[in-house]
């Protein structure tokens, strides 16, 4: 077998067409990382200067009053994450930063992708686009002639003759074409982790987090050589075996995505904005409104509040009642804000689940939402970000009306609090789910990508012994 | 011999059931991207005739107020509410401007999943800061749409690599060339012939099946039959430059893997590793300045400026007398003082948002001034264009809303300044929006430079022997 082996590979060598798709790769990887490299120390910087830019807005507010500083909010940025120099996932797809105000719970806004052209959308050149799109090219580069050229050939009886055990010929070719890419793929993420680990202000960096990475790309990549070999032991020519295997690659990667994309938004369509914020203006309507004293709710606060403490007017209250109703309109707010994003939420998993169920036609699909996964690039990180956002705010609206409850009287006019403690209010900090959690939350993509590598592995070892 | 050829090789089409099989696919494909292309078009509308019809609710309610206030009838609700306060409209009932789609917007999905295609700007707020990314899950931009563009840039070519990567080699491989190379023909024309052939049929099927579809979805759009043609004669031009790489191919390698191989490799550089290139390279070297550091420092002006309302207040109604006469500027509130504010916060941050712009603009004129350097982002700016989807088309109705609401405030702010009140006369006279599309598609001059493109290649590779012998053979063509 190792013959057969070193022989495949010494061919490989030898074949100039390898040659020049290794140095095109080469060329490209290297445009991709340089490009990257510097996108993310911009971007990195970027991120590090608005956070304390905003910062140092809010701090420097003057005194005011702090249902005025709620409204005038802040910003709070999305940590720029070591593995998203790696994969971009959805991360130009949505913004990085969310305006965090009184009674409104706001999206992330201004995507990298809205203040682009539309040639955005045929991808960009990072460094798993190439990864993702080119290398399983060079399995089928390497490997649709693995056996068709021995029968076009024609030493493909000679071989039998020489009393060759099928199984390892297979084997062996399968080997032969895995190996370079993995060797590829290696040197690929050995860089990748040096570079990163080379950056300053580096955030949530594991070299964990790389291996695997790099053993998702491999089990991918097994995929696609055991189906190459499977290819070309099934086909007459040459020709036909890499027409086949390239549109096994094409609708892979292409068209069975594209496909769920059009069967998710029939099967689960997605509010339109106006559609979703006039719903939550309607559920807020007959909810407790803060600045409004004088609505049901409000008035129904009142009455349990005074009962709770015993006194017959909000005046003998311990406290201002005022900053005590708007925290209590807030946090209701909020849970219509919560109830109504959860389902939004639903809606997302159940589109992204109609995704994850056609990784039966395409592994390609379970990769690509593991890797912006461990990348931290993926939606599933934004809604933890946005989720951890909204709870910020609650906190922070928590701590701008505590202040009116405990430090100002009822119908003190002209409150404000004062500058000093702006500084007081804790800063945001999101930390991403462990890789674990991640791996665990993908269970179905990794099931998926084990059984398309097992069950083309049988095909090729029950083909290897009818041919 | 041209229309022996023709007869021969539409035979060996049938026969091989290649016409049938070419046939079906591409109507399954272009049915498919259709329905898909029809069903986002579907969800733009009804999610817009759904705000229209709030709209119009909240909007008789309104005039159903204002008659009963001009009638001197009694009111519920806190005055601030009601309709006869201008700004109450200003800011409560602002107009709706809406982008409708065009008849051939199913075509090309475009940027139209990301944006929203109603707008509602209010008196009060940043227009220029106005969000208009829609609603959409992430990953859907992420994969993007099956429509009839992706079916014409990507699935098409490799249909035509299939089609004709092996029509020399295959004759070479089954030991028939040299029958070929006896017939009073040179292989040369023969091939030529053989794939013109090939490409009038292919050409002829997908222009009947994109005909076919595009009157089902949309019969609007065949009243504009001269840009149809444009469309329909841009893809032609697409395929011929598959069809041309096909022919040079043929002709310089000739061996079906190797032809393959090379196709498809110049597929994947076309469609696919040129345009991600420029996008990552136009990105690297013009990055997309940061909004928020936008945003910062428009905050950190706003702050200086209410820092100095009342002088504001003063400059401002020196320089607008006729907002000023006869009313007692103590009785000026809120809305007074933002609508003074907000001018000279529009002067201030005006250098700031150019900067902005120009900075973004270098990016996309980099990003377009290697557009030529593949068809298929020619294609794709074409059909986006075409189906009224570009980032052009947004971009334009983003100005065409913030021109809109500046027409709006300018007609409510005399009514705020006189302490008028609003009456149902000045509902009737409020400006509406109505959206032109008004940008070029240009997709004569594309065509035109596709067909220029295959000219030129067709030009450097079989130059000599085209020149030297096509006219001849088209003289004998049916002789």
């Amino acid at each position: 077998m190792l013959i057969i082996i070193l022989k495949e590979l010494k061919e490989l060598i030898r074949d100039g067409r390898i040659k020049i798709a290794a140095i095109i790769l080469f060329i490209l990887l290297l445009i991709a990382v340089i490009t990257s490299f510097f996108q993310y120390e911009k971007s990195s910087h970027q991120h590090q200067e608005s956070t304390s830019k905003e910062r140092s807005i809010w701090e420097s507010q003057k005194e005011k009053n702090p249902h005025a500083a709620a409204h005038y909010g802040t910003y709070v940025f999305k940590p720029k994450f070591a593995l998203s120099l790696f994969d971009y996932g959805i991360t130009n797809y949505t913004g990085n930063s969310i305006f965090i105000e009184a009674h409104k719970k706001n999206n992330a806004s201004f995507s990298e992708a809205s203040d682009q052209t539309s040639l955005a959308r045929f991808g960009t050149l990072s460094i798993n686009f190439v990864l993702l799109y080119l290398f399983p090219l060079i399995i089928i580069l390497i490997g649709y002639n693995t056996y068709t050229k021995e029968i076009e050939s024609q030493t493909y009886l000679l071989l039998k003759s020489q009393g060759i055990h099928p199984i390892k010929l297979v084997i062996g070719k399968w080997f032969a074409v895995f190996f370079p890419v993995f060797i590829l793929t290696t040197i690929v993420f050995l860089v990748l982790g040096t570079i990163l680990s080379q950056i300053n202000h580096l955030e949530f960096f594991s070299w964990i987090s790389i291996w695997t990475l790099l053993g998702i790309y491999l089990l991918y990549y097994l995929i696609i050589t055991s189906l190459t070999v499977l290819i070309s032991m099934w086909s007459k020519s040459s020709g036909i075996s890499l027409v086949s295997s390239l549109f096994i690659w094409i609708s892979f990667s292409f068209i069975t995505p594209k496909i769920a994309t059009n069967f998710a938004n029939i099967k689960n369509p997605y509010p339109s904005k106006s559609a979703f914020n006039a719903k939550i203006k309607r559920d807020k309507k007959n909810g407790l409104d803060g600045h409004n004293p004088w609505n049901e709710a409000a008035k129904k606060l009142e009455i349990e509040t005074l009962n709770k403490y015993g006194v017959d007017s909000i005046e003998k209250l311990p406290f201002n009642y005022v900053g005590y109703r708007m925290q209590k309109g807030e946090e209701h707010e909020a849970e219509i804000y919560k109830k109504n994003y959860a389902k939004l939420k639903q809606i997302a998993l159940k589109q992204n689940n109609s995704y994850k169920r056609l990784a039966y036609l395409s592994p390609f699909i379970s990769l690509r939402f593991l890797s912006m996964d461990i990348a931290n690039s993926s939606d599933n990180l934004h809604w933890k970000f946005t989720e951890e956002v909204e709870k910020y705010r609650i906190q922070k609206q928590k701590f701008l009306n505590d202040d009116i409850k405990d430090n100002s009287i009822i119908g003190e006019r002209g409150y404000t609090m004062s500058s000093e403690k702006f500084k007081k209010l804790p800063k945001f900090s999101f930390t991403p789910p462990p890789l674990l959690e991640i791996l665990k939350d993908n269970k179905q993509g990794l099931l998926f990508l084990t059984l398309w590598l097992i069950i083309p592995f049988i095909g090729l070892f029950v083909s290897a012994k009818k041919i | 011999m041209f229309l022996t050829i023709l007869s021969y090789e539409f035979k060996l089409l049938i026969r091989s059931k290649w016409l049938l099989v070419l046939f079906f696919i591409i109507m399954l494909l272009i049915a498919f991207a259709s329905h898909n292309g029809n069903k986002n078009v579907e969800k733009r509308v009804s999610d817009i005739s759904v705000v229209q019809r709030d709209f119009s609710e909240k909007d008789s309610v309104m005039l159903a107020t204002l008659i009963k206030i001009e009638k001197g009838e009694k009111v519920d609700g806190p005055y601030w509410k009601l309709p006869s306060a201008p700004m109450t409209i200003g800011n409560r009932y602002p107009r709706l401007a809406i982008m409708q789609p065009e008849s051939l917007s199913f075509i090309a999905t475009g940027q139209s999943d990301m944006y929203t295609h109603f707008k509602s700007p209010k008196v009060y707020g940043n227009n220029f800061a106005l969000d208009y990314a829609e609603m959409i899950n992430p990953v859907q931009l992420l994969f993007g749409n099956f429509d009839i563009a992706f079916v014409l840039i990507y699935i098409l070519p490799l249909l035509i690599i299939a089609f004709t990567y092996n029509i020399l080699s295959r004759e070479k491989e089954l030991g028939t060339l040299r029958i070929i190379a006896a017939q009073p023909i040179s292989t040369f024309s023969w091939l030529f012939q053989k794939l013109v052939i090939r490409f009038l049929f292919f050409s002829a099927i997908t222009t009947f099946i994109l005909c076919v579809t595009i009157v089902i979805f949309s019969s609007e759009a065949s009243v504009n039959i001269f840009d149809l043609l444009g469309l329909f004669i841009l893809a032609i031009s697409y395929y011929l430059f598959w069809f041309v790489m096909a022919f040079i191919v043929n002709i310089k390698i000739n061996n079906s893997s190797k032809n393959a191989l090379t196709l498809v490799g110049l597929w994947l550089l076309i469609v696919l590793v040129i345009p991600a290139t420029i996008n990552q390279v136009g990105n690297a070297l013009y990055p997309i300045p940061s909004r928020l550091n936008m945003i910062n420092e428009i905050r950190a002006t706003k702050k200086e400026s209410e820092a100095k309302q009342d002088e504001i207040m003063d400059t401002y109604l020196r320089n607008h007398p006729e907002l000023a006469q006869g009313n007692d500027k103590k009785q000026f509130g809120f809305w007074h003082s933002y609508f003074a504010s907000e001018k000279v916060m529009e002067e201030k941050t005006e250098p700031l948002l150019k900067k902005y712009d120009l900075q973004l603009k270098k990016q996309q004129k980099f990003i377009m001034a290697f557009q030529f350097t593949s068809p298929a982002i020619i294609v794709q700016q074409s059909l986006n264009k075409v189906a009224a989807t570009s980032e052009l088309h947004y971009n334009d109705f983003k100005k065409q809303v913030f021109e809109f609401s500046k027409q709006w405030r300018n007609y409510l702010k005399p009514i705020l300044f006189r302490q008028e009140k609003f009456t149902v006369k000045n509902y009737y006279e409020l400006p509406k929006f109505y959206y032109q599309n008004r940008i070029k598609h240009r997709i004569w001059l594309n065509v035109f430079i596709l067909f220029s493109i295959n000219g030129i290649i067709l030009l450097i590779f079989g130059g000599k022997k085209l020149v030297n012998k096509l006219p001849y053979r088209f003289l004998k063509l049916f002789s």
